[in-house]
């Protein structure tokens, strides 16, 4: 069981995320937006960040990056529903950055929880 | 002058009337055409000879001229209709990646719930229970659409990397835009994009694959430290480079901890890495270094330790008429 803040703008994606995660025992907190997620990152401490890389304000990109230059180790999950629809391709930029692992949406149940173990366990390890 | 005789036009002209006097004069010279000098001879009142014999030797030389000019004409008439069908079918493909791209990003985030949650309840409902059924055709239904935006996304981009090139400025603008808000504080970042760089030859997923490369070594570069990155695309200018087909250079300057002389060498063997075991896979700059060289491009790193690295890079211009895209 791990402890995951997840941002994502997306009403229906975020309930989505939080009942599969939730399947699986985790604890969920959740944010709307980039800002709500750095604010719940600067109260509390989590074992890993689901981030959905917003593209209108590069919200996940910001975050990102943010946690990279205030050097958190929290492992980071970028998701994106617009991988591949634009010249840009933002989960490879969202690698680049620092993200330890990328998903096209939509995921499969199982595909999010078989990441999500792998990412927590690599920290704890 | 020498401009006149570079143009098609001129030079044509030119050869039509040395041509002419060069026919003319020997047969004017030699008396060649005894004939009709006597003919124009019986007919004093013409008193033409001369201009006679010029008039019947003139057709032949501007008939020449004026098929080549109409030759000429018809050919760039030609390429200039092939060419405003080209772009035209370029922006209509571009319009429909724009349209594809923005109905496929809403279409991932509708299909989440379904595919997300019916993959749960396949887990929480026994093979035997007829609900089961249900549930397998609802997510086999949503994979299957997901299957076709994803189709669909590959045949715009196929059509987008055939069809249109695109000039390095305007993606490049974005590209730094972005890296701009993942530059640590304590890097200074400057830009320099000149406007209007041509088509490179080759894709622009491979461009963008080279700069974050080469962005995300600078920075690593200098972590901890801080300093000045460098990111500077413009055109070509040198005529010696110009000569060798390149239009576009993209340095990439860091005033981080810098490679020793002796691994300078390496950085563009696969697996080197300056990076901690773990960090870097050492397959950046290989990667870097194969795409600029199948693309027929240039590329050069200067270093100095504790001073800071430069990479050049030369990119040679989309080919017209093989296009240079690849998949």
């Amino acid at each position: 069981m791990a402890r995951i803040l997840l941002i994502e703008d997306n009403d229906s994606v975020r309930e989505t995320f939080e009942l599969i995660l939730q399947s699986a025992a985790h604890e969920v907190v959740s944010a709307r937006t980039g800002i709500e997620g750095q604010a719940a990152l600067d109260r509390e401490v989590f074992d890993l960040v689901i981030t959905d890389i917003v593209m209108p304000d590069r919200d996940g990109v910001e975050v990102i990056s943010s946690l990279r230059k205030r050097k958190l180790s929290v492992p980071i999950l970028a998701v994106s529903g617009g991988s591949r629809t634009s010249a840009i391709d933002y989960l490879e930029m969202a690698r680049i950055l620092g993200a330890d692992a990328t998903l096209a949406k939509p995921v499969m149940a199982q595909d999010l929880l078989d990441c999500v173990d792998r990412l927590v366990a690599s920290r704890a390890g | 002058m020498k401009r006149m005789l570079k143009s098609a036009k001129w030079r044509d002209l030119l050869v039509a009337v040395i041509v002419t006097i060069l026919v003319w004069f020997p047969l004017v010279e030699l008396d060649a055409f005894e004939e009709v000098y006597q003919y124009s001879r019986s007919h004093e009142n013409w008193e033409l000879d001369e201009v006679l014999l010029l008039a019947l030797l003139m057709p032949g030389p501007l008939a020449w001229y004026a098929i080549r000019r109409a030759r000429e004409a018809a050919r760039l008439a030609r390429e200039s209709a092939k060419m405003a069908e080209d772009l035209a079918h370029a922006q209509k493909v571009d319009s429909l990646g724009t349209l594809a791209g923005g109905l496929a990003h809403e279409l991932n985030n509708q299909l989440q719930p379904v595919i997300g949650l019916s993959g749960l309840l396949q887990n929480q409902i026994p093979p035997e229970d007829p609900r089961r059924r249900q549930v397998d055709l609802i997510l086999s239904g949503a994979m299957r659409s997901r299957d076709a935006v994803e189709r669909v996304l590959n045949f715009v981009h196929r059509e987008q990397e055939a069809l249109v090139p695109i000039p390095m400025s305007t993606p490049m603008r974005t590209l730094m835009e972005l890296l701009e808000i993942g530059c640590p504080s304590s890097v200074r970042l400057a830009i320099e994009i000149d406007e209007a760089i041509p088509a490179p030859n080759m894709s622009w997923p491979d461009v963008e694959s080279i700069v974050m490369n080469l962005f995300s070594n600078a920075i690593s570069a200098m972590e901890g430290t801080g300093g000045k990155l460098l990111v500077r695309l413009e055109n070509v200018t040198d005529a010696a480079l110009l000569e060798q087909g390149y239009v576009a250079r993209l340095t990439v300057q860091d005033t981080g901890t810098g490679i020793a002389p002796g691994n300078l060498k390496k950085v563009f063997d696969p697996y080197y890495t300056s990076k901690d075991v773990g960090k870097g896979t050492g397959l950046g700059l290989w990667q870097v270094h194969r795409l600029v060289t199948d693309a027929g491009g240039s590329l050069e790193v200067e270093s100095q330790l504790n001073q800071g690295t430069t990479f050049t890079l030369l990119f040679p211009a989309e080919t017209p008429g093989t296009n240079g895209f690849k998949d």
